[in-house]
This record gives C-alpha cells, structure tokens and sequence, in this order.
C-alpha cells in the first residue's frame, strides 16, 4: 500500500509501547533507548513522508457512527508530525538515564505521542476527537504519577480542564456534523471533505464554533482558559512539559486552524475580532506574569502562554502571512519551549531547584554550568524574537500578517513582545551572574549524553532562525488555501 | 548611522528641530555632569556624551560635513585620555579624583599623554578638533538662531576644556595623598603604546590637512569666528587650572552648592526617575496579573477541582461495595434505555439501530 | 605549667574564658596552635601546598633580585623574566654547604623541578622566547604584583618606606641613575627634566629587592617542611606553625639591602650598614600588604568611585589571600590565578589524590589548591601572629594572668581583623570548604 507509511507513524509508537512493558525491570536505559529509538525511527519516516508524500488512507471502522480511519498529510499537518517525532525523542533522551519506573513512563510518553500525531493525521473529526481524548490519559498519569511534590493538584486540575475541552470538543463536533448533514443524508460522515462540502446556517456556524474555541482555547491556551497550565508545567518532570508545550498544545493551534479557519470560515471571520482580543490579552497576560515568577518553570509557562497568544492574534487575522506565521511559530515556539524546559531539567537536576531566589552565579565556568546556561540564553534569545534566532521570523510574520487586519491588537502584542525581553533578561541575570555560593555548588558538570536533547533543540533553533524557510517552507500553499482575507487593509 | 540617515533628516524640519534640541541639551548638560563627577571614568565618559550631542546638532543643522569631521577628530584623543587614565589607575588602585593628586612630578609621561589628548579635544589651535569646532560655529552662526547654538556651542567647548583640565588638576596638580604617595611608572607594554599614540595625536592636524579636510592657513583650521573659540576654550581651560593645578581653598565646592553637585553626579536622578516611573509600572502591572492570576484563576480552578472532587466523594458514599447492587441498577438501566428507545418516534435516526 | 588546685594533671585556666566571636580559634591559639584546626588532612594539604608554592618561589625571588640588580632601569624591560644562568645558580644565603646558617637541608641552586618546568613548560620542549610569548612559563606578574601592593600601601610600620625618601638614599640612587644611563644623552636629559620619574622607579626597584631577599628564605624554609612531613617527622598543624616560628626567629635579622650591578661595578643603593632587618622591613610588611590587604583586582571589574567601591583609607583594604573568593570572578586581591596555575605544576602525587576525590575531581584542581592555599597561609599568619606574640609579649605558658589577659587582649585584636564577612576564618574551621 502506498499510504502505508501513514500507519507506520502511527504504529511505530503505539507497538513500541506496548513492547516496552515486556521489557527486563530495573533497564531504565535500555527502555530510554529504544523509546528514543522508536521516536527517532517515526520522525525518519516522517521524512520518508515529505520527500515521498504519501496518497491518503481511508479505512472504514464504524460508518453507523461516521467514523472511519481516515489518514492523511498535508503542509500543515506533515511539520506538526514531525515536530512531535522530534520533541518526543528529545523528551525522552532529556529524561534521566536512571529513570523510575521507566516502562511505564517511556510508554505513557510514546502513548502520548500515538495521540498527538493520531490527531494530525486524521482526516475524520471523529477520528481527531477521538484522539484528542486519548492524549489525556498518558498526559494526566505523566503529571500524577511523576511531579513534583504538588502533582496531585496539578494532576487533578489538569484532567479537569482536559475534559471539559474534549467534551466541549467532541459536542462542537457531533453538532457540526448532525446540523450539516443530519437533515439531508441517513448516515452522518465526520470526514472532513464531508463537512466542507456540507456548509451550516450563520447561527448554527456560530454555535459549533464556540464550542470549538472552548475545547481548543482550554488546550492551547488561551487566557482565560489557562487554569491548568502555570500549576501542571510546574509541577510535571521537565521532559513531560517539553511534550505538552512543544506538541500536545500545538493540537489546539491545529484544530483551531483546520476547524475553525479551514471549515468555519463565516463564524470565523465574524468572530475574529474577539479572537485577536483574547490573543493580545494572552500575550501581554503572558509576558507581565513571567515579569513576575519566582520560579523559572512558572516563568516559562506564562511565556508559553504569551507566545500562544500571538498565534491566536495571527489565527484571528487569517490573512496568507499571517497564517504563516502560525505555522511558523508553532515551529518556532515548539523549538524553543523544548529548549527551554531542557535546560530548565539539567538545571533542576544538577542543583535541585527551580526557584530564582535560590540560583545564582550558574554561569561560573569552573562550578557553575556554563554550558547549559550557554544554551538557555540561546533559547530566552529565541524566546525574546531576536534575530538570527527561530523567534523571529514567526514572529515578524505573525506582526506583519496581523497589522493591516487588527491593527491595534498586534500594538498590544508588540508592546508584549518587548516585555518577554524584560523577563528574559531579569531570568538570565539571577540566575547566570552574580556569585556562586561555594557551599552549595557540590554537583558535578553535564556530560555529553545529558547535553545532547539541548543541542540538537539549539542547533534547530539557529538553523531555523537563519534559514526561516525551514520555518514556512512546508505549509506556504496549504496555509495560502486556508486564508480568509487577502492582505490589503479592508 | 545618524549621519547615513541625513538625506531623509532633512525631508522633516521638525526632525530636525528636534536634533538640534535634544543634541544641544545633552552637550550642555553632559558637560555640566562631567564637571561634578568623582569617577574619573564617569567624568570622561560625559564628555563623550557632550560631544555625541555637539554631533546632534551638527547634523539637524543640515551640515553633513562638519558632523563628519567631528566624527574625526574625536576618536584618537579620547583614546588617548583613556589610555594615559588607564596606567593611572592601575598604578594608584583607585578612580576616585579626590583620592588622587601630586602625580606630575612622578608621572610626567602620562601628564603629558593626557594633556595631548585633552588638547585634541578642547578647541586649542592647531590641534584637530579646534577646526571642526570652528566650522560648527560657522554652521550656527549661519543658522535660524546663531546667538542661541553659537553660544551653545561655545558654552560647551568651555565646559569639556573645563572638565579636562579640572581631571588633569585633580590627578596630576596638587599634592599627593596617601594613594599617590607611591606611584611609579608602569608596565612599558602601555606606556610604550601610549606614547606613540601621543606622537601621532601631535601629527593629526597636519595628517588631515594633507588629506584635504582643512585648510592650512595661519593655522589648521583657523578661520571665521576662531577667536571665540579660542577664548571659549581659554576662559574654561584657565578657570580649572585655577582651581585644580594648585591645592585651593575654593577647589571644594561651598556646602550649599554640594547638593547640586550630587544632583549632578547622579546623572541628574534619571536613574531613579526611570526606575521610578517606567520600572515600577511594569512590576506594577506584573504584581496585579500574578495577583489576579493565583486569585480569580487559581482560586477559580481550585473551586471547580475542590467542587468536582467533593462531588466525586459524596457519589462515592452512595455506593454500598456490593456487586449485587450494582449489577442490578446496570440491568434496569439497559432496560430503561431499550424501552425508552424503541417506545420514543422519529427524533433518533432509526439507522442507529442494529 | 599551670599552677593546679584539685587533681593533677587537670589544667585549670587561670583567665575566663573569651567572649570573642572567634573564642575557639583564640583559646586554640592560647594554647600554641595555629588558627587551622589540627587535623591530618589540614597537614597534609598545607605541606603538599607550601611545597607547591615553594617551587615556584625559587624562581621567583630570583628572578625578583635580577631585576632589582642586573636589569634595573631598562626602559624597555622585555625580557626581564629572561633570568640569567648566574641569578639560576645564584646560591640561596639560607640552603646549601656554603650558608651561613646549616639548619635547612636543600640545595642551594634552584630546584631541579623548576628547571625542568622551565625546560618544558606544560607543553614541550621550546624556544624559550616561545614558551614566553605562548605564556607557558612560570607567572612571574604575579611576584610582580606581591611587590607592588608592598610598594603601594603606606603605613604598614618599619622604617624601610621612609627611608626610601631620605637625603642618603636620594644621592645614592642619583649616583646609580647617572651611571646607568653614561652615555646616553636623552635618558640623561629626561633625568634633568624629570628627576622624580626616575626616582620612583628605582624605589620601586628597592622593593623588588625586598621581596626577592623575603623570599629567599622562605623557600627553603617550605622545602624543608616538605622534607620532614615526607619523613614522617612532622606530624601536626601546631608542629607546622612551629618550625615556621622557629625559621623566622633564626632569620630575623638578616639584613635588607639593595645593590645594583652597573657595567660589573656595585652600587649599594641601600646599604646593608642601614640595618634593615628581615622581620620587621621585609616580612611584617608583606604579611599586611599580600595577605591582608592587596588591592582589588583591576583587570576584569571598574571600580565606580561614585559608589565608593573601592575603600576610602588603605587599612581597610581586604582583599589579599585571608579574604578572598577563590572563585575567580575578580573580587579577589592578588589573583590567586596566576599562583594557582603555577602551584598546579608542582602538586605532590598525595595532593592530586585528594583532590580527585573531591568536587569535580582534575576539573577543578585549581579552586581546590586555591582553597588548600588559603588555608596554608592563615598557618603562616598563625605563625607570624604566635611570632610577634613570643616578641612582644608574654609566653604561652606564663603564669601570671595580667600577662596571660594582655596575651588575650593581643589575640583577639589580631581577631578582629577578620570580624568582616569577607574573611574566610570561619570556612577554613571545617573540611568542607574546598
């Protein structure tokens, strides 16, 4: 079959763990190895995908219900695999090599992975609700069973929102489909040429679509939906947030892009005005709450949440630049949230705390951890929109995409923007310079396999910010599709 | 960068006003905040400012060429101030003026670096910077308001001659205290370059003359409105040397007056301005959203999650634990469901049924 | 001994005890120890560490005399650590057959580890104008910086300094000077010009000689206590301190000169019927200006005047090696750096296994020295301390409780130098500080 690469993205992962419980006890290694090597073998076929792009799978399952395994890659949804691929590889070599209960972890990790990039190959809304719901489950027990002294909390709060947004999501679209086709056919199709080719009233548009933004605004997301996130990026391993930041959250910027922009454009444009506020809103939300974290994991959550923002603002604009500097900063923000939560892991594990007030002088270069605070300026750079760095491009794109459309959401933005560089410095002062107190500086360096998952995230981030096709190159055409407004000021 | 930017400078005149303003208050004001510091790289480094603000007016008055030469002549004095400062305070440990006095005796060679450099940079014929000071002088006095930038102008040359020659009194007039009671020429790896920078500060007039920047006639540079300048330079050179080349009674400032002079040395209080305004709004607004954030979110989410687990609780002690009753109350649902679904019409898509 | 009132053997104190912070360190002091706790691993890196320095020293005071004696006023001194054969074999007054004064064993040439080094360097066997300019030499700007804080600060006691402004002193560098420079018409007429220029240098040049005559005999001295702790003979911290106070009593006395060597001829620039002496011209000021104040380092950090970063009286200066942050962030006095990288060369084998053990292992070989050095010198000051003590004032064992609180008072105002923060008196206390 010549889609049959589309399985294997998607079997790769879920048989590897299912293999990695049969594995000896007490091999943390080995099981981060192959869990690794597992990851790195979906991201090669993901390659294999986009020089040899794959014919859609269509596969009928349920068709009473109107689900069918319906497989498909397009521009916009071939970099989110491989982003995935790559950020759960990362994770998991980011993971400690002495890991507890390392069977259950590294599947749990490679189960979400399964999710998420189900998600983004389906071509049928079931199929996506489905697993959308399904990436709740290994996230949840990620965070209950491996945080920190809070996870408890943080595990419950997370569920919660987890599933008010799949319920939420699962009503959005049961009701887009029974509303468009119900009347006219006997079987409901959730496939997406489906309901494209079946367009709704303006009120019923306007009702799916809330809950879609519901459901999508709680997984990105997007204040004031974003209870869960401060508590549970704090609280969940390091390497867990690299996945939830890097990729889980990116399935909300992907089903409000193929949803909301893609199916339900007459409620979008409508909408959209509202959509950019809650984005600037986020942003600058965002950027002052990381002004003023205490806690380097608390910081960068309100960073993550203040760059979704600027994806929401380019989202609501929908304009063909600014659509792709969604793309682009999905790349981008993946890129640099992995990076950070990296080295945010070999700092917690090397001196044992997160917390600003208690870090300083880090940058020492015979005590300290110079290498990996070398890495972390690269990556709050990044996060900063630097030149030469991933952020940048996105966001020049997402700015110059929103302008002509809101222009005074994308000033709230800006001025945001600037303030990242406020929090990014002020982290990078306490903690890099300053004296290192000798008495508590008694942990040893990085080594090179500890390093690796931090480098490679580095070394993309630079490519990506001096070659920002890497960046847009792939979706140009499908994102161009999607627009809703051409780029002239109305 | 200023200079590459003029053609479009001058599309705007209010752009250009606004140089002229912000350039002449920063060379007048920097100036005077040099003339109160007691840091001597403070001191040097408002004058740098001084004549970046010279510079400002130089290019809103539209003269490219002047503003050029400005840019020309400053570099290799001030390099060579910074140098000669440079084996000062290595030698003598501290960068406090008042702690520094007496040197000239015993470190001569740099007195006379610095005086070079200083030289360069007062408006003191034939030295290069007196030409491109003239020709800003000539530049105002051609423009809108040639006794308010002229004065300007002058104004400012007399304070940097001022300021220089008052670090010259302080480090190398006077007598020697306990700081320079020992100082003794240093390492010949800076003092060697030092020198020979000194050596080519003397030939750069006669460099530039060669390349056809100034004119050679009486002096390098000597033209309209010279004397001015020259006096400009004397009065604020002769005024510190008064005060600063021998030990003097006046050299501390009057009790009254040294409120100003701290008003001064803290660069005016733009500091605590700045963190007091624009600083304090933004950690200001970052308390209020970390406020609102761990109240009304926080607070939010933890009702719903304490409200959800409460429920989730008191369900649970409806349950007896016995699996009779469950598996009762799970078969009268299924009847229920079947007798509601096959008792109830149309609604319900009938395909739903096997 | 102490007079005893109920059971012999019991020493019962005739003073109460002290209220000082540092009571522990002055009661240990009271009773003949040093202000580092006795403990074998303290011995052990003190002796590896004196012996480390030691070897260095050797070049250093030499090369200090060549050229305080043979490259004197050269305008452009490039290669004034180019030390000649002679200054290398240059017999130590204090090692050796042909010394005065036979109670140190040891060669009176320099070590033959050093001369190796100076073969090799870290690298290979080069050019010496090669291993110069690559820098892999001993660090000569280091003693270079020893001397200069000596030069600097005033009023650290003796009449050296004041000498140095005296009539005397005046003609006799001017008849130096004039010699140095026959022939030589514009130095000679910038000696007109500018007599005080020159003067200062040859001051300077006194104080090169100083500390090259200080260090003399200190080098033997250390080598010495390598020798016996390898012999089994030295067996504790207090022992350490001792034999330190012993070689400064022996050594007192020994005169502080400065000759210079012009075309073969000597000029005594400072005679030695002067009558400077080794503990008070030479040795006492060292001890105040290196290990206690310095001054802050300024190749990396300025310091802003308008802060008043730096002190405003020399006194209160605190940056020589009893204050100082190992960690090489430019807070220190002296850069321990430069010694650290040369005392890193001579490491004994005992040493470089202790510190594998320890923290980041070979990493940070040179924090850890650095840290061992701190605590070898707060012996050395001990024993300077329990010196001046035994020269001024009472014994130890004296009897008489005026004496004994007058011993006390003495102590605890030598303790209250190091009441400031930055002191580091109590992290040497424990076995952590590394």
């Amino acid at each position: 079959m010549t889609s049959s690469p589309l399985l294997l993205l998607l079997l790769i992962p879920g048989v590897a763990g299912l293999l990695l419980s049969r594995l000896p006890e007490g091999r943390p290694a080995l099981v981060r190895s192959l869990a690794a090597l597992a990851a790195l073998a979906q991201f090669l076929v993901g390659v294999y995908c986009w020089l040899q792009p794959p014919a859609d799978l269509s596969l009928t399952w349920l068709p009473r219900l109107g689900l069918a395994l319906e497989l498909g890659l397009d521009g916009i949804s071939l970099p989110l695999v491989l982003l995935t691929a790559l950020l759960t590889a990362m994770a998991v070599l980011a993971s400690p090599a002495d890991q507890g209960r390392s069977r259950l972890y590294f599947s749990l990790m490679l189960a979400t992975n399964f999710g998420v990039v189900g998600a983004f190959l389906a071509r049928n809304a079931l199929l996506f609700v489905l697993a959308f719901e399904l990436v709740l489950i290994p996230t949840t027990l990620l965070v209950a069973i491996w945080g920190g002294e809070r996870r408890a909390g943080a595990a419950t709060r997370f569920l919660l929102y987890g599933a008010v947004s799949g319920l939420s999501l699962l009503a959005g679209v049961l009701a887009f489909g029974w509303l468009g086709q119900g009347a006219a056919t006997s079987t409901v199709s959730f496939s997406f040429e489906a309901l494209a080719a079946t367009p709704l009233a303006p009120a019923a548009q306007a009702w799916v679509l809330a809950l879609l933004l519901l459901a999508f605004g709680l997984k990105l997301p997007v204040v004031p939906l974003h209870g869960w996130q401060p508590f549970s990026y704090s609280q969940a391993p390091a390497p867990v947030v690299m996945l939830l930041g890097g990729a889980v959250s990116k399935l909300g910027a992907y089903g409000l892009l193929r949803f909301g922009v893609g199916l339900l454009p007459d409620a979008w444009t409508a909408f959209s005005p509202w959509i950019a506020a809650a984005g600037a809103v986020s942003a600058v939300y965002g950027a002052l709450n990381a002004v003023a974290a205490t806690d380097m994991r608390r910081l960068m959550a309100y960073s993550s949440l203040g760059h979704m923002g600027l994806l929401v603002l380019a989202l609501a604009a929908a304009t063909p630049l600014s659509l792709q500097g969604v793309m682009a900063q999905v790349i981008a923000h993946g890129l640099i949230v992995a990076l950070l939560f990296a080295c945010v892991e070999l700092i917690q594990r090397k001196t044992g705390t997160t917390v600003i007030a208690e870090l300083s002088g880090l940058l020492n270069p015979i005590r300290g951890l110079p290498f990996t605070m070398g890495l972390l300026l690269l990556a709050l750079m990044a996060a900063a929109g630097i030149p030469g760095l991933a952020g940048f491009p996105a966001e020049l794109l997402v700015f110059e995409g929103s302008w002509t459309v809101f222009p005074r959401a994308t000033l709230v933005c800006l001025v945001a923007s600037g303030f990242t560089a406020v929090y990014a410095v002020r982290l990078f002062n306490r903690v890099g310079f300053g004296r290192l107190d000798n008495s508590r500086a008694d942990w040893q360096g990085t080594s090179l396999g500890e390093r690796l998952p931090a480098v490679v995230l580095t070394l993309l981030v630079l490519l990506t910010g001096l070659w920002p096709l890497g960046l847009t190159g792939w979706s140009e055409t499908a994102t161009a599709a999607l627009a809703l407004r051409t780029q002239l000021p109305v | 960068m200023l200079l590459r930017l003029e053609p479009l400078i001058e599309l705007s005149p209010l752009v250009q006003a606004v140089l002229v303003a912000v350039g002449g208050t920063t060379a007048v004001v920097a100036s005077l905040i040099a003339l109160a510091q007691v840091d001597v790289k403070r001191a040097l480094s408002f004058l740098v400012s001084s004549w970046l603000g010279l510079l400002f007016v130089a290019v809103g008055l539209g003269g490219t060429a002047v503003a050029d030469h400005l840019l020309l002549v400053y570099p290799l004095p001030m390099a060579l101030i910074l140098m000669s400062i440079g084996t000062i305070v290595i030698s003598n440990v501290t960068q406090d003026l008042t702690q520094l006095g007496g040197l000239w005796s015993r470190r001569p060679l740099m007195g006379l670096a610095f005086l070079t450099g200083a030289a360069g940079l007062m408006g003191l014929p034939p030295f290069a910077s007196f030409a491109a000071l003239r020709e800003l002088l000539a530049l105002t006095a051609a423009s809108g308001h040639p006794w308010l930038l002229g004065g300007l102008v002058l104004l400012t040359n007399c304070l940097i001659s001022a300021g220089l020659i008052r670090v010259f009194g302080q480090i190398w007039g006077g007598r020697p205290t306990p700081f320079t009671q020992r100082s003794a020429e240093v390492l010949w790896l800076m003092v060697l370059p030092t020198t020979v920078l000194m050596g080519m500060e003397l030939h750069l007039p006669q460099l530039l003359v060669r390349n056809g920047v100034f004119s050679l006639t009486p002096l390098p540079g000597w033209g309209p409105l010279a004397w001015p300048l020259l006096v400009s330079t004397l009065v604020g050179g002769g005024f510190s040397a008064a005060f600063y080349l021998r030990p003097h009674g006046l050299a501390r400032l009057p009790q009254a007056l040294s409120g100003l002079q701290e008003w001064l040395a803290h660069d005016m209080q733009t500091e605590r301005f700045y963190h007091r305004t624009v600083v304090a709004l933004v950690l200001a607004l970052a308390r209020f959203g970390a406020w609102s954030d761990s109240r009304l979110v926080d607070g939010f989410s933890g009702g719903t999650g304490a409200a959800a687990m409460a429920g989730a609780r008191r369900l649970s002690l409806t349950t007896s634990g016995r699996s009779q009753a469950y598996a009762l109350s799970l078969v009268l649902g299924v009847l229920l469901m079947a007798a509601w679904l096959l008792a109830s019409p149309a609604p319900l898509p009938l395909s739903l049924l096997p | 001994m102490t007079p005893i009132v109920s059971t012999p053997g019991v020493r019962t104190p005739l003073i109460p005890p002290s209220t000082h912070p540092y009571a522990e360190v002055i009661h240990r002091l009271e009773a003949g120890g040093s202000m580092l706790p006795d403990t074998p691993e303290n011995l052990q890196q003190i002796i590896g560490i004196y012996k480390a320095y030691a070897v260095p020293m050797d070049f250093y005071w030499r090369d200090l005399l060549y050229i305080a004696e043979r490259v004197f006023l050269n305008p452009l001194p490039a290669f004034k650590y180019f030390i000649s054969k002679e200054y290398l074999d240059l017999p130590n007054s204090y090692a050796g057959d042909q010394s005065k004064l036979r109670i140190w064993r040891g060669g009176e040439k320099a070590h033959p580890e050093l001369l190796e080094f100076m073969e090799r360097g870290e690298t290979r066997r080069m050019p010496k104008l090669l291993h110069h300019l690559w820098h892999d030499r001993v660090n000569m700007e280091f003693a270079e910086a020893c001397m200069q804080a000596m030069f600097w600060h005033q009023g650290m006691g003796g009449r050296f300094n004041d000498f140095l402004e005296s009539d005397v002193y005046k003609a006799n560098a001017d008849r130096a000077i004039k010699a140095y420079f026959k022939g030589n018409l514009v130095m000679l007429g910038l000696y007109k010009l500018f007599p005080d220029m020159f003067m200062e240098q040859v001051k300077q040049l006194s104080f090169y000689a100083n500390l090259g005559l200080f260090w003399e005999v200190m080098a033997p001295v250390f080598f010495e206590m390598s020798d016996l702790y390898d012999e089994g003979k030295l067996t504790s911290v207090p022992e350490a301190m001792d034999f330190l106070v012993n070689g400064i009593f022996a050594v007192a006395g020994r005169p502080i000169y400065h000759h210079v060597f012009i075309r073969g001829e000597c000029f005594e620039i400072i005679p030695k019927s002067e009558g400077f002496t080794w503990l008070y011209e030479a040795a006492l000021p060292y001890v105040e200006a290196v290990f206690y104040r310095t001054s802050p380092f300024r190749g990396t950090k300025s310091y802003n005047a308008q802060a008043y970063q730096v002190p405003a009286d020399q006194a209160d200066f605190h940056y020589g090696i009893l204050y100082a942050d190992v960690f090489p962030v430019g807070s220190a006095g002296i850069p321990p750096t430069l010694l650290m990288q040369d005392m890193l060369h001579f490491l004994p084998p005992y040493l470089q296994e202790l510190y594998k053990q320890h923290r980041r292992g070979e990493e940070d070989q040179l924090i850890q020295l650095g840290i061992t050095f701190q605590r070898s010198m707060y012996n050395v000051t001990s024993a300077v301390i329990q010196a001046l003590r035994c020269a001024l004032l009472y014994p130890l064992d004296d009897t008489d409780p005026e004496h004994l609180a007058a011993n006390r008072r003495f102590f605890e105002a030598q303790m209250d130098r190091f009441l400031r923060p930055e002191a580091r008196l109590p992290d040497i206390q424990t076995q952590d500080y590394r």
